[in-house]
């Protein structure tokens, strides 16, 4: 349930106006936001990523 | 259609010095018959003339083959980039030799801070394996922590975070899932695997990638009206046999390590690495997919044709067949959220 998920993002931490602020409906469906330095991946996906990805 | 093979997972050896109580492969003991320094240097030669790119070693734990300096640095010398995933409980001997290699990434896993991670992986493993880690790290080494998320230690990521920021290492999180030696009342409940997306999009929200760059893995997705994108590519479905292949440390190859050995496609000693790959009929379940191999998690969804199903691993050990992810942020949006009918 959406209540659960919340009290769990709390106890990792996040701080309940970044929830809400996280939770606010984008409806963005799905399209990629903030790729930037992302787009530049060159990295197979698979087994573990590198610091020089980032 | 022409499939580029881009990336390998290769298991190097089975042979493990812990027992961790979630792992995947249930490493331990080496497998029987592991590949030769000449067979594996075979492979590596077939890799190149492939065109592979990126080679990541993993195990069991990958220092513990007398050899992998040996088959790692043939890779080099054919320009392919290279990559570890090792526990850190390792002899620091291997640094200078990581050194010499100059791979693109060595990867150590952290499941905790100290009382989690030895409950996880045995006593004593956290304290040697951040010695590793940061003398790695001392000597110029690119390093990655992996975090890979069971019931045990989901409250330890704040903790992780804590130390982790400021010390460019990478943070590569991913969710457990129940194969090997993880039982299934260990894996995330949905509610739990959602909140950990939470957890990574405020991180990424709150702090620069300097600050800490972390990443969720391929089994954290795919699309979400919530949530932004926190892996580091666009999700296209999974790769296995579409650019990526996995390779055992007998030589069995499959498509991807994470999923069942049922879907083992060949032995490199009987068949060869391109004659596996470029065959019509392998790797069928992702290189002949449609909407029909949809599951019932997926089937009807918008997604569907970008996502093709999620993660096959994850929904292979979760519901006994592939395109079928339950743990997917829309499909969780859709249960709790009550959005808009698909």
């Amino acid at each position: 349930m959406i209540h659960d998920i919340l009290k769990i993002g709390k106890l990792l931490g996040i701080e309940e106006k970044e929830l809400k602020s996280l939770l606010k409906n984008k409806k963005h469906n799905g399209k990629v936001e903030n790729l930037n330095p992302f787009d530049t991946y060159k990295g197979g996906y698979y087994g573990t990523i590198s610091i020089k990805d980032f | 259609m022409d499939y580029k093979l881009r990336q390998v997972t290769w298991e190097l050896t089975l042979k493990c010095n812990l027992r961790c109580i979630h792992c995947g492969s249930n490493a331990g003991e080496k497998r029987r018959k592991e590949l030769t320094t000449k067979e594996a240097l075979d492979v590596v030669k077939d890799l190149a003339d492939l065109g592979v790119d990126e080679i990541c070693f993993l195990g069991g734990e990958p220092f513990l083959r007398k050899d992998w300096f040996e088959i790692a640095n043939e890779a080099k010398e054919f320009g392919i980039r290279t990559l570890f995933i090792s526990n850190g409980c390792i002899n620091k001997n291997v640094i200078s030799k990581l050194c010499k290699l100059e791979p693109y990434g060595v990867a150590v896993s952290i499941d905790g801070m100290e009382k989690v991670h030895d409950a996880i992986r045995g006593r004593s493993s956290f304290k040697k394996a951040i010695s590793f880690l940061l003398s790695c790290k001392d000597n110029g080494l690119p390093m990655t922590i992996i975090t890979t998320v069971n019931k045990l230690n989901l409250r330890e990521l704040p903790k992780i975070k804590d130390f982790i920021i400021g010390k460019n290492i990478a943070w590569q999180i991913q969710i457990a899932s129940p194969q090997g030696r993880l039982s299934r009342h260990l894996v995330v409940s949905e509610e739990e695997f959602y909140a950990v997306g939470l957890f990574i999009a405020w991180l990424r929200k709150k702090y620069s990638t300097k600050e800490l760059p972390v990443i969720g893995a391929h089994c954290c997705g795919y699309f979400s009206n919530y949530l932004p994108n926190i892996n580091m590519s666009y999700w296209k479905g999974c790769s296995a046999g579409i650019n990526i292949l996995g390779i055992k440390s007998n030589g069995d190859t499959i498509g991807c390590l994470s999923i069942p050995e049922k879907f083992i496609e060949g032995n490199l000693r009987r068949k060869g690495i391109k004659e596996i790959w470029n065959d019509n009929n392998a790797f069928s379940y992702n290189r002949k997919f449609n909407e029909e191999q949809l599951g019932t998690n997926c089937k009807g969804c918008k997604y569907w044709k970008k996502c093709k199903g999620g993660c096959n691993g994850l929904s292979f050990f979760m519901t006994n067949q592939f395109h079928n992810d339950p743990y997917c942020y829309y499909r969780i949006e859709k249960k709790f959220f009550k959005l808009d009918k698909i």
